[in-house]
């Protein structure tokens, strides 16, 4: 039985993951940024970042920047691995049903 | 869980395309812009040349101190503010550096190459700069900018040709509004686009 990360297979924290794995490994990606690119609102957002981020899977940085307040998101080096490990299981699915 | 083969497709799918439309929003986001900048910069400049070709110096210097100007705001700042990674900052610092290394060489060039025409030192600027756009779009695998840099070296090089052998007298019209508006329109597209 393959398993699966039920954390992240849900349709929104799927996107937020695929997102942040394609940016550089180092990379923190604005809070306003990812909101407009996944066209989520600030709330769904939040909920589902602070979901991650309790299991680990990123960190959040709040910074000022031009005197304005900002929020950076990166993936965790864990959040990486079980990032890499969802798509390896997802590809598992595919190849134990084709054989 | 249980998952069939057609909804782990599906999922892997969508992982790709969230990642290639973020790639590309931010590859193009960026660069749609500064297209946009020396678009303008071009038709002005090549139209002045036409015009008033006594200040064409001076047109050209405050043209390229601008277009210059605009890039590193919208490289360092725009950029820097959406990614903020150390591998985006040594890529910017390394762009940086080929472009100021380029306007120095061409500086070089022009007075190593002196006495030259003004049309030939025209189409030459234009193919060098479209040269450049071709190496980013192979190196930073935009294939956006090599199509649009062979484009361009065409249309300049068709201008140069017609007005050495046909209609002489038009080539700095003919490179604004040929080499301006490809360089407008691609900005423009990619801004609207991957905005």
């Amino acid at each position: 039985m393959i398993q699966i990360n039920e954390v992240i297979h849900q349709p929104i924290r799927l996107k937020i993951m695929a997102a942040l794995f394609a940016v550089e490994k180092d990379a923190e990606v604005d809070f306003t940024f990812l909101r407009d690119h996944l066209k989520l609102t600030d709330g769904n957002l939040g909920a589902h970042l602070e979901k991650l981020e309790s299991e680990k899977y990123l960190a959040v940085r709040k910074v000022f920047v031009h005197r304005k307040p900002k929020t950076f998101v990166r993936l965790s080096r864990q959040g990486r691995r079980a990032f890499e490990d969802y798509v390896d299981a997802l590809r598992a699915v595919i190849d134990v049903a084709a054989d | 869980m249980e998952m069939t083969r057609e909804q782990a497709q599906q999922w892997l799918q969508e992982v790709d395309a969230v990642a290639k439309e973020l790639r590309n929003k931010l590859a193009y986001g960026i660069t749609g812009p500064i297209l946009i900048i020396w678009g303008i910069v071009w038709i002005v400049c090549y139209t002045l040349n036409h015009f008033a070709h006594k200040i064409s110096g001076w047109v050209w210097l405050v043209g390229i101190v601008l277009g210059m100007a605009g890039t590193f705001y919208l490289r360092a700042v725009r950029y820097r503010i959406t990614v903020d990674g150390e591998s985006s900052k040594r890529l910017g610092r390394r762009l940086l550096w080929s472009w100021g290394l380029l306007f120095a060489y061409i500086g070089i060039w022009l007075a190593v190459l002196w006495p030259w025409r003004g049309d030939q030192i025209g189409t030459f600027l234009v193919m060098l700069m479209m040269f450049a756009y071709v190496l980013m779009g192979l190196w930073l695998q935009r294939r956006f900018l090599l199509w649009l840099g062979l484009a361009v070296t065409l249309l300049a090089g068709a201008g140069y040709a017609f007005s050495l052998w046909v209609t002489p007298g038009y080539l700095d019209l003919w490179l604004g509004l040929t080499g301006g508006t490809a360089l407008l329109g691609s900005g423009l597209y990619m801004t609207l686009r991957w905005r």
